[in-house]
């Protein structure tokens, strides 16, 4: 297998290639170094290439497979996370000056799982700062999106979607508090969930909005997806909000076919007028997919989802910014302008305000849970438009109007998820005419992933989307 | 007599006084336009009834 092969694999089949003694763990860690030494000065996926501690974990999991020891699930699949996470005696940026010398002396617990089930750790993602999006001057670089290297590559988890979009590492890990984990996978044609709320622990992870971030497994392909969610999944008592729940095997879903679910288009999120054209075709054109394959297809009408943007920035805005209080009194001069602007603007709205939005929540979860009685799978698209301009998405804001369309407005795609703590999955649900990539997401019911990853995997399956190769990724 | 009415700039360096965050001078007139798009916003949630409703927040295990 020639090192270009090797990082066009999916993660199930490194692992399985490592298996069957097919490829070896060192050989898989430096097809991807190659890579990465070769693409990332333009793509600036990573803050951090932990080289040696990569070639340290593939010859222990040779030397497991060699004792017959069984590594896990992710045997020698190389993987990066997203430079908010811990790990230990590495740097974790957080995307900020702030934390330019940070360097935790322990792993996060997802990290820990991911190597205890046989992953390789490639290094530390790039991000906007604080996970928050809009950086306009991001310290280690701006992420470029494959597809098109003038285009954003989604914020927050921008190195996350670069880094699997250009084959430079076989899977990684976001973060999605408002759709940061599934906004990159969208613009950047790859797969990324935001799981149910407390169903991944957060212990170790820089915390954006508390009662709303949520760690997210970004894949190439949707069996990655369920492969990756099963070994970060369940409870862990340093975070006490983790869900007991036991953690099935997801897996087990795929295949299953769609046939007699119910898939739910919510009207509101494809009405706007403000949707791109090619984005409302494509969806439409899933649509008759889903149905093609045996699927109930329907409208569904969740109100309050038009200010789903507002009541996210409401929320999450507010708590971020109290939650960063110390930096602002103390630090405020080493955050970008843009997240300064940002963070400043919400500390200052008044409570009674803040009250209204985490009320306005409550009344949207309700809405969700009324309409998934009716569904099993709901369906938007990830966001309303491609991938911007990168110029477009740093400009200042002009006027209320614009506030509303760039900032607003998008949010209210992701953010409903994230404000009703149910999970949710992009996947690559086609092109524009210009060959942008298009996200095509589904939510479902608390816990409800299986179902997620059953419907997820049946339309990837029908289409070829996810097998499509960025420009970038060739080079 | 009527209160003099504060300019928007005014107004966050007053909210900004109350919270005792330190805004720099030269970035008042943003932050208080970012301000006044973020409440313009947000202002768009006033006219839903949200009388019967208890601010809480949402764990999936409780249903």
């Amino acid at each position: 297998m020639d090192s270009n092969e090797i990082a066009f694999l999916s993660a199930a089949a490194t692992a399985s290639a490592v298996r069957a003694g097919e490829l070896s763990p060192e050989d898989a860690v430096r097809a991807y170094l190659d890579r990465i030494d070769r693409l990332d000065s333009r793509l600036r996926a990573y803050i951090t290439v932990t080289r040696e501690e990569a070639l340290d974990a593939a010859q222990q999991v040779a030397r497991q497979l060699e004792s017959d020891g069984d590594p896990g699930p992710l045997a020698g699949v190389p993987m990066a996370i997203k430079d908010q996470f811990w790990t230990d005696g590495i740097l974790t940026s957080n995307g900020s000056r702030v934390y330019r010398d940070f360097v935790p002396a322990e792993d996060a617990t997802i990290v820990k799982r991911l190597k205890a089930a046989g992953a390789t750790l490639l290094g530390k993602l790039n991000l906007s700062e604080l996970a928050m999006g809009g950086t306009q001057e991001p310290p280690w670089g701006i992420p470029a999106n494959p597809w098109d290297l003038e285009r954003t590559p989604g914020e927050s988890s921008s190195g996350s979607g670069v880094a699997l979009s250009a084959h430079l590492c076989a899977a990684s890990i976001g973060e999605d508090t408002g759709g940061s984990g599934r906004g990159p996978a969208a613009y950047c044609g790859v797969v990324g969930l935001r799981p149910t709320f407390t169903r991944v622990s957060r212990y170790g992870m820089t915390h954006m909005c508390w009662f709303m971030d949520a760690a997210a497994p970004m894949t190439k392909t949707v069996e990655d997806c369920a492969i990756v969610l099963g070994v970060i999944a369940g409870y862990d008592e340093r975070d006490p909000y983790t869900s007991r729940r036991p953690v099935p095997d997801y897996t087990a879903a795929l295949g299953r076919g769609v046939k007699g679910l119910r898939v739910g288009l919510i009207r509101e999120l494809h009405q706007s007028p403000d949707m791109h054209p090619d984005v409302r075709q494509a969806i439409e054109s899933s649509l008759d997919t889903l149905r093609g394959l045996g699927a109930e297809v329907r409208e569904v009408s969740i109100p309050l989802v038009e200010l789903a943007g507002a009541i996210f920035v409401g929320v999450a805005d507010t708590e971020g910014a109290g939650a960063r209080d110390e930096i602002l009194r103390t630090r405020a001069d080493e955050l970008d302008q843009a997240s300064r602007t940002r963070l400043l603007s919400a500390s200052l709205v008044p409570f009674k305000v803040y009250n209204r939005a985490a009320k306005a929540r409550v009344l949207l979860r309700r809405q969700f849970m009324q309409a998934l009685n009716d569904v099993d799978v709901l369906v938007s698209p990830t966001s309303p438009y491609p991938a911007p301009l990168h110029s477009a998405l740093t400009a200042r804001f002009e006027s209320a109007d614009d506030v509303r369309r760039r900032f607003f407005f998008r949010r209210a795609y992701t953010g409903c998820y994230s404000l009703t703590a149910l999970p949710a999955i992009s996947i690559p649900g086609g092109f524009t005419g210009d060959g942008l990539p298009i996200g095509l997401q589904l939510g479902a019911r608390p816990f409800a992933e299986e179902t997620l990853f059953r419907a997820a995997h049946a339309y990837e399956q029908a289409t070829d989307w996810h097998t499509r190769v960025a420009p970038a990724a060739l080079e | 007599m009527a209160e003099a009415q504060l300019s928007d700039e005014d107004r966050v360096r007053e909210l900004a006084r109350l919270a005792n965050i330190p805004i720099p001078e030269d970035e008042v007139a943003e932050v208080a336009n970012r301000f006044g798009s973020l409440m313009l916003e947000l202002n768009r949630l006033s006219d839903l009834d949200l009388s019967d409703i208890q601010p809480v927040d949402i764990f999936p295990d409780k249903g």
